[in-house]
């Protein structure tokens, strides 16, 4: 369903601080998808250029369109004439964005053998802020101690705000590890999407403020906008389906396991959602509970107007709409039920008429297509989205620490984590200056063999996002390596090369060797067996 | 005093030694649990002694050999020597008893004294010969 209008038309081009004001009449087309979260749209105007031929246009931005310098776009869209029902000025559909691409198509004249050029048709592409720098933003860091809103603000630098209402955002964080290696394909705006979908959280755009925010449901505050059935083509509606499966958490810790099943509505029998997690920490299965029931899918009524007129009702995502008897809709429309929010819009405009008809003029005639997305204003919760997944874990090698004795001693060390007294080993990861904390636990080894890992000791750390685990040791103690020529193997302990004991088995000839040798300082035992030998010695070095 | 070097080896062949070396004194002190034999060394800068014990032996090789007991019994079933290469004194702050089938005393020199009664007596034939015979006593007694 379409219809036509004769709209003022604001476009402005900024790059570099210089704006090139683009009239009304050139407009040619424009696209715009906004959504809660932010916007994408195009648009579509012409310059005339026919300086060649002596004429009085010349196109100034031909010469710097095609770089890579950024450049604002600032488009706002009204109809010349307001609708009956509206009070005073309608407010117009305006946003302001950054251009994500720009194409440009060059119109010759035939008119003699040089051709001349007359006309250029450009096309921009462009989105809110947010979406066009961090859909090209692809960062690995590491936060540790602070928020996720925190850590996104770094990221939002000065280019756009930032705020958030939502407590996942703004509780502090052990560890935050944003994975988003290029090759991954999975960029900063993905993440965010995901992060919030798996946290049952949102983000909010204000295309009033330009303000972001992080939420926990997508409730607004806006005065609905009372919207009339004559501007209205048709209504849809179409169901959320709720989840029907009942949530489960699987928890594998050995010690304690547990299977448990938090309360949720309007589950189907023998439907089941479930979670395997290995916690030893009751709290954080509790917390992975809290989470499952939290962000399931409770699902609800998504409406679909499809609009005949650009009326007062045309509003950004985040406004209220209000349809009510009398309003001339249907009687028993389900649209009477309750005020509706604005969830998101969708515009096709084009004019159809020849290149220059309106060219230079402060309006454009444009046939539009506009559909508005609304959600009854109880329905807050965000729905589950399809996100992609960021790639965990990050393998990032680390240095273990330890504050046990001597700097230059290979000690072990452990601390237990106040909150949750979850004994934990702290390593240093060098690239990030800065230090995680990992299970105190063993890798590879049976439970009998208690050999932790000592200070400076180089090792494998597979970062995930919220938590971090020794993978593997990285390089041999220098006291324990043997030489090449030598076929064998050692294990050593000890803080130092002067207080150590080695255990080395190795080849003379065919003959295996083992020894068994404990050195302090200059005091020496040791014992070895060779070809039906056994040598105990006990002296002192350089004695 | 530096640390000592203590060494214990046992090997299958030779058997077991313990050592013990002390590099500042130059000394080493050795038992060796031989195949045949226990080997007792001990080096140090002015000697070395050595007791060889072997099966059908006991062989003690020093500079200097004390024995200090209660009782001391040697007793062989076949002969034995006792030399000395310069002096060898046997002495008794009691008695003192030679006893053989065949008892012989000799020397360039053979002084026999007594600081009381002095007894010569044969149940057979007494000689006593010289080149010179003196008798001195303040009453002679022949018969």
């Amino acid at each position: 369903m379409t219809f036509r209008e004769r709209f003022d038309v604001q476009l402005v081009l900024t790059r570099e601080g210089k704006t090139f004001e683009i009239p009304a009449g050139n407009v040619r087309a424009c696209s715009l998808s906004l959504q809660r979260s932010g916007f994408v749209a195009s648009v579509d105007f012409v310059l005339r250029d026919d300086s060649t031929l002596a004429g009085s246009f010349k196109d100034e931005l031909a010469p710097v369109f095609l770089t890579s310098e950024a450049m604002s776009v600032a488009l706002s869209i009204v109809p010349l004439r307001p609708t009956p029902e509206a009070s005073g000025e309608q407010t117009p559909l305006a946003v302001t964005g950054l251009v994500t691409r720009r194409e440009l198509e060059e119109i010759w004249t035939d008119w003699s053998a040089d051709k001349p050029l007359l006309f250029r048709i450009y096309r921009i592409e462009f989105a809110d802020p947010a979406k066009a720098r961090w859909s090209k933003h692809f960062p690995v860091a590491l936060y540790t101690k602070k928020t996720l809103l925190a850590a996104l603000q770094e990221h939002a630098a000065s280019a756009f705000e930032l705020t958030s209402s939502w407590s996942v955002a703004t509780t502090e964080l052990p560890q935050l590890f944003f994975n988003l290696q290029r090759e991954y394909d999975v960029s900063l705006q993905a993440f965010v999407d995901w992060y919030t979908d798996q946290y049952g959280g949102c983000v909010i755009y204000d295309y009033t403020t330009k303000v972001y925010s992080l939420a926990v449901d997508e409730s607004s505050t806006a005065t609905a906008v009372a919207c009339f059935g004559d501007d209205v083509a048709r209504a849809r509606f179409m169901l959320r389906e709720r989840d029907p499966a009942q949530p489960r958490i699987l928890n594998s810790y050995a010690p304690s396991p547990a299977t448990v099943s938090p309360q949720a509505q309007g589950v189907v029998s023998g439907l089941q959602a479930d979670y395997l997690i290995r916690k030893a920490i009751l709290a954080d299965q509790s917390d992975r509970e809290l989470l499952e029931s939290g962000r399931r899918e409770l699902g609800g009524t998504c409406v679909e107007l499809t609009m005949s007129a650009f009326s007062n009702a045309v509003v950004a995502p985040g406004a209220k709409v209000s349809c009510k008897p009398g309003q001339r809709f249907g009687k028993g429309s389900l649209l009477l039920t309750e005020d509706l929010r604005v969830d998101r819009l969708t515009l096709a405009a084009a004019t159809t008429g020849a290149l220059d008809a309106d060219y230079g003029g402060s309006s454009a005639t444009l046939e539009v297509e506009l559909v508005l997305g609304l959600k009854f204003d109880s329905d807050v919760k965000p729905a589950r989205r399809r996100t992609v997944t960021p790639t965990y874990p990050g393998l990032i090698e680390g240095l273990v620490s330890s504050e046990k004795g001597a700097k230059t001693d290979i000690t072990w060390d452990m601390t237990t984590a106040e909150q949750t007294q979850v004994q934990e080993v702290v390593v240093n990861l060098p690239v990030f200056s800065q230090s995680v904390s990992v299970p105190f636990e063993p890798t590879f080894d049976s439970f009998n063999n208690f050999r932790p890992r000592g200070r400076g000791e180089r090792v494998l750390v597979a970062l995930d996002l919220h938590e971090s685990r020794i993978v593997r040791t990285l390089s041999f103690r220098p006291e324990a390596v043997l030489q090449s020529d030598v076929c064998g193997e050692q294990m050593v302990f000890g803080k130092t090369s002067k207080s150590i004991t080695k255990l080395s088995h190795q080849y003379s000839g065919d003959v295996p060797i083992f020894d068994v040798t404990r050195v302090h300082d200059d005091d020496r035992i040791q014992m070895t067996f060779s070809e039906g030998k056994v040598l105990i010695s006990v002296a002192e070095e350089g004695g | 005093m530096s640390a000592l070097k203590c060494t214990i080896t046992m090997d299958k062949t030779q058997g077991v030694v313990i050592e013990v070396v002390d590099a500042d004194a130059q000394a080493k002190q050795t038992i060796s649990l031989l195949k045949d034999s226990i080997v007792l060394t001990v080096v140090g800068t002015a000697a070395t002694s050595v007791v060889t014990q072997k099966a059908d032996s006991v062989s003690i090789k020093c500079k200097s050999f004390s024995v200090e007991a209660d009782e001391v019994s040697c007793k062989s079933q076949m002969a034995s020597t006792f030399a000395a290469n310069t002096d060898m004194k046997i002495s008794g702050t009691k008695s003192v008893s030679v006893d053989g089938m065949n008892a012989k005393l000799s020397g360039t020199t053979v002084s026999v004294t007594a600081q009381g009664t002095l007894n010569a007596e044969a149940t057979g034939p007494a000689t006593l010969k010289g080149a010179v015979a003196n008798v001195t006593a303040p009453v002679v007694m022949l018969g």
